[in-house]
């Protein structure tokens, strides 16, 4: 029934925000400062515009192919072969990001919230929850998402501008940072939190008008960017660069030190909107990965997956044994996802433009 | 038949979720927990320490001989403690509503260890508010106490951290007739005296933030005991290289949030006026500007500091009546006595090699081509702090007398 529903363009920009706000928002203001020192914000700037770019590439390639989406115009651009084991490697890599933040997830519950629950418990329920919503068809995916966005923006939002009051702007200075650190590398790090919403190149040919997919894509990332770079203003201008670094979790000492008058703490605030926002992140990269799976696998149902992936995402999720081997895979999941997200619908959008072109030299 | 499997299922996962939904792990009564509401920190020598407990190690570290600490906790005791105004709270025949328990350990985590060899219940650290350390420890260093409050996500970052002259203990203990437990009036005297502009609010959190820093030291509270049951807020603990090497005077804290431009203004100044008297003013505003720049390779700061003030007493006035002159004069004479203490307070953290304005933090982010060049680490800095010359220019403004015009 709700196959006849489109996506409009609005619910496509809050699909974006929801998915791409999340798993960063605790630990960005930290490797952000190691990378940068106090240039931590023009860094994180330099990361989402960077993600943002890629993503809206591969926004106008899909609205270059509005009757399809990337799984099956990939096999015509550049051939069933090659596109399956990039599409596969697309998979992969996602129900990868799934599993690591559902580990990151597991990690911070256990630390500040339930100390005495264990973390499998922990990481159980939230896929629980993911795969059964997973279950559901695209238009109400994009329904879940635009659903809860006001409740990770606005909370959020208020969180960061109280704690804008006890910004030192001299903790924010040089802009680029005292001594020079890894750019590139570290700005790839950060791209790569916006690749989480990778999932709306299904979402294109549902919506009313796919030509718009750009624009939606450019207004959902940069409102999740703007948020992420509230944040890191606020802490590292809060803490300081030097302070960042060592904090595990920097945002959340942020909200526990934000107050509203007297002793009224607004870290538990910041635990419940922060929860909503791995939800909905992690539902995105796991939607991807079942649903790019039905269609690669040219099947009719994608419900199969959404229980099917489960255990190799909790398993992806337990091979960590400590936090610091977790962050170096979590670096280098970032790393190569970045280069597959970018560079694939880069190489796609490169073979359109040429296919097209011979098109018309055809005609 | 699909219906009746449909009900069947529905009914499993309800069942299956509802142990789940009521969050059994986590559980705790706050009848069944010890809340810990304040701390005190001692030094303590090996003899007067005891036995060893045993309770983290089978033999002595050896690297910490000779280290041990004496921690003293407050532990609220359910329904003793007076939630609101009109409670009685269980009253004074009760006794305290707090048990304080002492034990000794080779750190903060050895210490609590044993504690809890000694108590029913789980301690819990999520109602800490105030730690008390003894000066011999801030002297011997921070470092360790430091990691364990940082490291445990109970304590906040709003908890106060504060050094006392005497053993940390005995203010544990002290219970005036305005507060009902001892800890919370201690907590409120400082709170208060944030309000009241009296002290810089330097909590736990922006004293480990300094910490980090390097172009910044850390400072705390000082306070000791007065007449027994007198808390008396002493002036700022300063440190160096995470150990504390001197403190201010109480004074001096109007100077250290005068030069850092804190409001509200708190602190009033006595001072002789000539042809006038002796005068008080109290400072109701402080605006700083700080300006730094390296003049011949050296750091130089100029700092213009606003006070706006008024009158509160004139003690052997010899003035029939203040006119405007005569607030002129008041004006200028104390500028430049003002001027004169800011000053010295400078030049006393400069002996002390202690930055605890931060004044290298604005080097770090507006001369970072210095920076860079000359600070490697904290001690750098701390060293170049000695040689920094200062600039300061003081403008005070009279705003008001009061009711009485002469």
């Amino acid at each position: 029934m709700s196959d006849t529903l489109s996506v409009s363009s609005i619910r496509m920009a809050a699909l974006v925000t929801s998915a791409n706000v999340g798993i960063g928002v605790l630990t960005l203001p930290r490797f952000a400062a190691v990378g940068a020192e106090s240039g931590a914000p023009l860094l994180t700037a330099a990361g989402i515009v960077c993600g943002t770019v890629s993503l809206l590439l591969l926004a106008y390639l899909c609205s270059r192919h509005p009757g399809e989406n990337l799984i099956f115009f990939s096999e015509r651009l550049i051939g069933a072969p090659a596109a399956r084991v990039m599409n596969g490697l697309l998979i992969l890599y996602f129900l990868l990001v799934s599993g690591i933040s559902l580990r990151q997830f597991g990690e911070v519950v256990v630390l500040v919230l339930l100390q005495k629950t264990p973390m499998q418990i922990i990481e159980c329920m939230l896929l629980l929850v993911v795969a059964l919503s997973a279950r559901r068809d695209l238009i109400k995916f994009s329904f879940v998402h635009s659903f809860y966005l006001p409740f990770i923006l606005l909370p959020g939002l208020f969180i960061v501008l109280i704690a804008t009051r006890s910004i030192d702007p001299d903790n924010l200075l040089p802009l680029i940072g005292n001594h020079r650190g890894d750019w590139p590398n570290e700005s790839v790090k950060i791209a790569s939190l916006s690749q989480m919403s990778f999932v709306f190149c299904l979402l294109v040919p549902l919506m009313k008008f796919p030509k718009r997919a750009a624009s939606s894509v450019a207004i959902g990332a940069a409102i999740g960017g703007a948020l992420y770079m509230l944040v890191v203003l606020t802490t590292v201008g809060m803490f300081g660069a030097e302070e960042t670094k060592i904090l595990t979790y920097p945002t959340l000492e942020t909200a526990r030190s934000a107050s509203m008058g007297a002793g009224q703490r607004l870290d538990a605030l910041f635990l419940i909107i922060w929860v909503i926002s791995i939800y909905t992140t992690i539902y995105a990269t796991y939607y991807f990965s079942v649903h790019a799976s039905r269609d690669l696998f040219r099947l009719g149902d994608h419900r199969m997956f959404a229980s099917f992936y489960m255990p190799a995402v909790y398993a992806v999720s337990m091979i960590p044994p400590n936090i610091h081997v977790l962050y170096s895979l979590w670096d280098w999941s970032g790393r190569y996802g970045f280069l597959l997200t970018a560079a694939y619908p880069l190489l796609l959008l490169i073979m359109s433009f040429i296919r097209s072109g011979r098109r018309r030299a055809h005609a | 038949m699909p219906r009746w499997r449909r009900m069947l299922a529905l009914a499993l996962a309800a069942a299956i979720a509802l142990p789940m939904l009521g969050g059994c792990w986590d559980r705790q009564e706050l009848e069944d927990r010890a809340l810990i509401l304040g701390m005190a920190i001692d030094e303590v020598d090996e003899e007067a320490a005891g036995d060893h407990e045993h309770t983290t190690y089978l033999h002595e570290p050896k690297s910490l001989r000779n280290h041990r600490v004496l921690v003293t906790a407050q532990i609220a005791i359910p329904g003793r403690v007076p939630l609101g105004p009109g409670e009685s709270g269980g009253g004074k025949q009760a006794g305290l509503p707090v048990w304080v328990v002492k034990v000794t350990g080779y750190s903060i985590d050895d210490a609590l260890n044993n504690l809890q060899q000694k108590i029913a219940d789980p301690r819990s650290l999520i109602h800490l508010r105030i730690i008390v350390v003894s000066e011999k420890i801030a002297r011997r260093g921070m470092e360790d106490i430091n990691d364990y409050f940082r490291r445990n996500s109970e304590v906040r970052r709003s908890t106060w951290i504060v050094v006392s002259d005497i053993e940390a203990n005995k203010l544990m203990n002290v219970a005036p007739p305005l507060e009902r437990v001892p800890t919370l009036y201690l907590l409120s005297m400082i709170e208060k005296s944030v309000e009241m502009g009296r002290f810089p609010p330097q909590y736990s959190g922006s004293f480990w933030s300094a910490e980090s820093r390097l172009g910044q030291d850390e400072f705390l509270p000082y306070v000791s005991i007065r007449q027994k049951e007198n808390i008396l807020l002493k002036g700022m603990a300063l440190f160096r290289g995470g150990r504390m090497i001197g403190h201010s005077e109480p004074i001096e804290i109007g100077s250290y949030m005068a030069i850092k431009g804190l409001n509200p203004g708190g602190y009033s100044i006595l001072g002789e006026v000539p042809g006038i008297g002796a005068i008080m003013l109290k400072s109701n505003r402080r605006i700083a500007e700080t300006k730094v720049s390296i003049r011949d390779g050296k750091p130089h700061a100029h700092i213009v500091v606003h006070l706006d003030t008024s009158i509160e007493e004139k003690i052997d006035g010899q003035s029939e009546r203040y006119t405007a002159q005569d607030f002129d004069r008041i004006r200028k004479s104390m500028e430049k006595e003002i001027a004169y203490f800011l000053l010295e307070f400078i030049r006393k953290t400069q002996r002390y090699r202690s930055d605890p304005f931060g004044f290298g933090e604005m080097f770090r982010a507006r001369e970072p081509a210095y920076w860079n060049s000359r600070i490697q680490s904290k001690e750098d800095w701390e060293r170049e702090y000695a040689g920094m010359e200062f600039e300061l220019d003081c403008r005070v403004a009279i705003r008001r007398e009061g009711l009485k015009l002469n």
